[in-house]
């Protein structure tokens, strides 16, 4: 999964868009219960900085990866609310 | 002019000591990278473990087999590694990188079939530490556990891991590019590139386990053409088609 979340990120910033779509798709087909990117972020890697998790986020969102929210806030806004639920 | 002096910018001609040294080590630390590790000589090591009879194969006989099937990917064939890792193990309970190489196994068998990756950690995590307990001087113990420690957060203890393995063998192309792994995560996605840059250079036959220790750090430093160059290292996954995940 983190593999794939990378190629996806790489791929949308390398401006291969239909690639990266591909390979969200895999994404899912792979990991059917594929959980959004927020708590991806949150359960599946950790990082010291805040901003290498923020650039992935943004990265993965473009890439239109699962995410918890779509239309307000930034990609950090929206993880934060989302480990606020639980 | 020499070549020499010229690729190092001098005008006179002469190449000036000190950097001789330094390419010196480079290429010396590159041949032994090559060839050494647990590189090419363990493939050779492998190719003829493969024409012995079963009853006298020795724990590194063993423990070459498992490493073959380690690099060629695959839940099956990872599956097969950590069977091959186990009966080195029990030739030789003292046989401190097959633990190592066990637990990179299981890792990779869990990320293929999407298994349980935190209960995995634990015992990744214990396989590191006996590693490290049996040989406390083979950084690919500590270089294990400090990844380990910093993937699940523990940045501090994990930091002090992976600069002992830096430490204790810091020509070792394997632990340049498996240290990188950590250096996106303790926020040094910077090192990370430089090491793996380094690591490609001086090894010229590669595992095919670097890319997944790379990719982190060339995605978070790289612009968007480093990102087309470098597309070979960020698509792979699990499946010998597609490269390996270590």
């Amino acid at each position: 999964m983190i593999s794939l979340a990378f190629r996806a990120a790489a791929e949308v910033e390398a401006g291969a868009a239909d690639d990266a779509a591909a390979t969200i798709i895999e994404w899912k087909r792979r990991y059917p219960q594929a959980l959004p990117v927020e708590i991806f972020l949150s359960f599946y890697t950790a990082y010291a900085r805040q901003q290498e998790a923020d650039q992935l986020a943004a990265s993965l969102q473009k890439a239109g990866a699962p995410m918890c929210v779509i239309r307000r806030g930034t990609p950090i806004d929206m993880r934060r609310r989302a480990l606020s639920s639980i | 002019m020499g070549a020499r002096a010229q690729a190092f910018g001098r005008t006179d001609g002469i190449a000036p000591a000190g950097d001789i040294f330094a390419v010196q080590n480079e290429v010396s630390d590159g041949v032994m990278s090559t060839l050494g590790g647990r590189g090419l000589l363990t493939s050779l090591a492998a190719a003829a473990a493969k024409r012995k009879g079963p009853c006298d194969l020795e724990a590194y006989d063993v423990f070459a087999l498992g490493l073959a099937d380690f690099y060629r990917d695959g839940e099956e064939n990872f599956a097969e590694g950590i069977k091959l890792f186990d009966a080195a193990i029990a030739k030789d309970p003292q046989f401190a990188f097959a633990y190592v190489k066990k637990a990179w196994s299981m890792l990779n068998y869990t990320l293929c079939t999407n298994g349980d990756i935190d209960q995995t950690g634990e015992e990744f995590e214990r396989l590191a530490r006996k590693a490290i307990e049996i040989d406390p001087y083979d950084a690919e113990g500590h270089i294990a556990l400090g990844d380990k420690l910093v993937w699940w957060g523990d940045f501090a203890q994990g930091a002090v891991e992976v600069e002992r393995a830096l430490e204790l063998n810091p020509s070792s192309t394997d632990i340049m590019a498996m240290s990188a792994g950590a250096m996106a995560h303790l926020g040094k996605p910077e090192q990370g590139a430089a090491q793996c840059d380094k690591a490609y250079r001086l090894n010229s036959a590669p595992p095919p386990f670097y890319p997944p220790f790379c990719y982190e750090s060339y995605f978070f430093t790289d612009g968007i053409e480093g990102r087309r160059k470098r597309r070979s290292v960020m698509a792979h996954g699990c499946g010998a088609a597609r490269g390996v995940v270590t």
